[in-house]
């Protein structure tokens, strides 16, 4: 260790000081990547870096008493600021939090980033008026951290990100307003918290929309509304117990990420309509693992057709596949990982004879990712089913479930070695789960 | 870009050492300061980097042209820029920081400055001045007076294990 120390030593002194070798504005730009505090702390490290932190432009608190804050602002000498964050934990008045977001405003500040970890506190705050006509933000994420009014002025000319996490909002009219004032909004994350009975998104120009509930029991609207005619993501955590969902056209949609969480009962016809509104994604995640219970699981019909999709990553019980593979002519790789929310074995895969192939196995389906096979009887059922229809698959790949013994293994490789494979260059292979 | 319409233009790079480096203008323009002299017409001959030696200069065209040629995905960009500096030492980090400042290449600036500061982080004192050579000019006196101002900052760091 000393000896170390003592050989770093002599390289420090070879090195000659590089580091104060840089001019103040490329100092203070790579101290603009460290926390405020550890910015400050360069102070000690000699006289050229005791003001230095101050002209940095951005300023950075994490659970930084108010007293402290305060005092850096007040030392701080830049009259315009990049970026300000503050992770606040203790309860906060609502005077300290406008003080701040004054502050912050004034300085033109661009990316502006507030979470206040105190939620009881927090929810009574009202969001003070002059953070929604700070014109030069471009980046906003408020968490936890009050009350959205729903009058005044909303003048946000140039955000393009918008994060609302566990606010409240003064009335129903509150979103909306904030929404029509961001005129070049391009992404949008919301998770609902509050007792709010009805939610609106309308948007031109949001591309991204990431929208989730905590819980059925937190709250979150009865009805949401969403008409976003640009957008191409789209992200849902959500119940669909008794929310009632209005979608208009989606014709820019690529790519969706559905997950339903649900305790009670899912209605299949909910859970179609909501899926209608995708029609065109290209890539499609939908995660139903979480459902309890799918009433009517064997599937309505359905008249949608997912043209585009060319990506399906499904997680749910195997009696959807077949409901996902008919209305899906061009896919071409599919993730299947069989989950059910309740363990026992079920009536599982049925093939019905009288259907036909679904299109898509006939001519475009190359890749197939089983993951966590277990070796119950239904996995073998559909398995078999793939491999003898699809016939222009390239590969199968099939992921065992973690807790399988080398025997279990085995026995899984050698039965599905010896199906019949509808494609000719259909390779298999077996795998083990990564660990992540 | 310059490739679609026609045969693409090359542009010569000089650096303070007078190597010369020839290097697709359209990688190049990633640097602003290229950028406005092509723009001026200024391009025509060969350019002088008067702030740049050759060992650097060099490295950075390595970048320019790797980071050019990824398509307008910002994941694979960042990947590509935490590899490409994954081993480099601190000095030529610092060079590559100075080089990207006079460059006005901002997503290298950005990229360079964000390691130099990860190093930094969570070190104490006597650490960061012995990593970066920094030589410690306070007197005992004004050392222990500007610890004292900014106590709450050293909070949560390593202890000095020799200052």
């Amino acid at each position: 260790m000393t000896e170390q120390r003592s050989g770093r030593r002599l390289k420090s002194s070879q090195i000659d000081d590089r580091l104060s070798d840089l001019p103040d504005s490329v100092l203070s730009h790579i101290l603009s990547f460290l926390s405020t505090q550890e910015s400050v702390a360069t102070t000690i490290l000699g006289r050229r870096w005791r003001y230095l932190w101050s002209y940095v432009p951005n300023l950075d608190f994490d659970c930084v008493n108010q007293e402290i804050i305060y005092r850096v602002l007040l030392q701080h000498k830049l009259r315009s600021l990049t970026a300000f964050r503050l992770h606040y934990a203790t309860r906060c008045s609502a005077y300290q939090l406008e003080t701040w977001i004054t502050f912050a405003a004034a300085r033109n500040v661009r990316k502006l980033d507030l979470c206040l970890k105190d939620h009881v506190s927090s929810r009574r705050i009202a969001l003070p008026r002059c953070l929604f006509t700070c014109e030069t933000l471009v980046d906003l994420s408020l968490d936890s951290c009050g009350v959205v009014p729903s009058s005044g002025a909303v003048r946000l000319p140039r955000l393009k990100k918008l994060d609302l996490w566990y606010l409240d909002y003064e009335t129903h009219e509150s979103l909306p307003r904030l929404i029509s004032g961001c005129p070049v909004l391009e992404e949008l994350s919301i998770i609902f918290y509050g007792d709010i009975v009805y939610c609106n998104v309308s948007s031109p120009t949001i591309k991204k929309f990431l929208l989730k509930f905590t819980s059925e029991y937190c709250g979150g609207p009865d009805r949401l509304e969403i008409n976003t005619p640009a957008l191409e993501y789209i992200e849902i955590n959500d119940y669909f117990l008794n929310i009632k969902i209005k979608c208009g056209v989606l014709t820019s949609l690529f790519e969706a990420n559905i997950t339903l969480q649900n305790d009670g009962q899912l209605c299949f016809q909910s859970l179609r309509k909501c899926l209608d509104s995708l029609c065109n994604v290209k890539y499609l995640t939908l995660d139903l693992s979480r459902c309890v219970e799918i009433i009517d699981s064997v599937p309505s019909p359905w008249t949608t057709s997912f043209r585009n999709l060319t990506q399906l990553e499904l997680i749910a019980d195997c009696c959807f596949l077949p409901k996902f593979l008919e209305i899906a002519d061009n896919l071409e790789i599919l993730i299947f990982t069989e989950q059910r929310y309740d363990e026992e074995e079920i009536e599982g895969w049925k093939e019905t004879p009288q259907r036909k192939v679904p299109r898509c196995l006939s001519s475009h389906l190359r890749i197939i990712k089983l993951l966590d096979i277990k070796g119950n009887k239904h996995d073998f059922e559909f398995i078999r089913y793939l491999l003898r229809n699809a016939q222009v698959l390239e590969m199968m790949e099939i992921a065992y479930a973690e807790a399988l013994t080398l025997e279990e293994k085995v026995n899984i490789l050698e039965k599905i070695s010896r199906f019949q494979r509808g494609s000719n260059k259909c390779e298999v292979a077996f795998v083990d789960v990564k660990v992540t | 870009m310059a490739a679609e319409t026609g045969t693409p233009t090359t542009l010569t790079l000089k650096s303070n050492d007078d190597e010369l480096f020839s290097v697709a203008e359209s990688a190049a323009i990633l640097s602003v300061t290229i950028r406005n002299m092509v723009e001026d017409g200024c391009a025509g001959g060969v350019i002088p980097l008067d702030n740049v030696d050759g060992k650097t200069l060099a490295s950075v065209i390595t970048y320019m042209n790797g980071i050019s040629a990824i398509p307008a995905d910002e994941e694979k960009k960042k990947s590509y820029r935490d590899k490409f500096l994954s081993d480099k030492d601190f000095e030529t980090l610092a060079d590559m920081v100075l080089a990207a400042n006079y460059l006005n290449m901002s997503c290298l600036m950005d990229a360079v400055s964000a390691k130099i500061a990860q190093v930094m982080e969570k070190k104490s004192v006597g650490w960061v001045r012995r990593k970066f050579g920094i030589e410690n000019d306070y007197t005992p006196e004004e050392e222990a007076a500007v610890k004292e101002e900014h106590k709450w900052t050293f909070e949560g760091v390593e202890t000095d294990d020799d200052n």
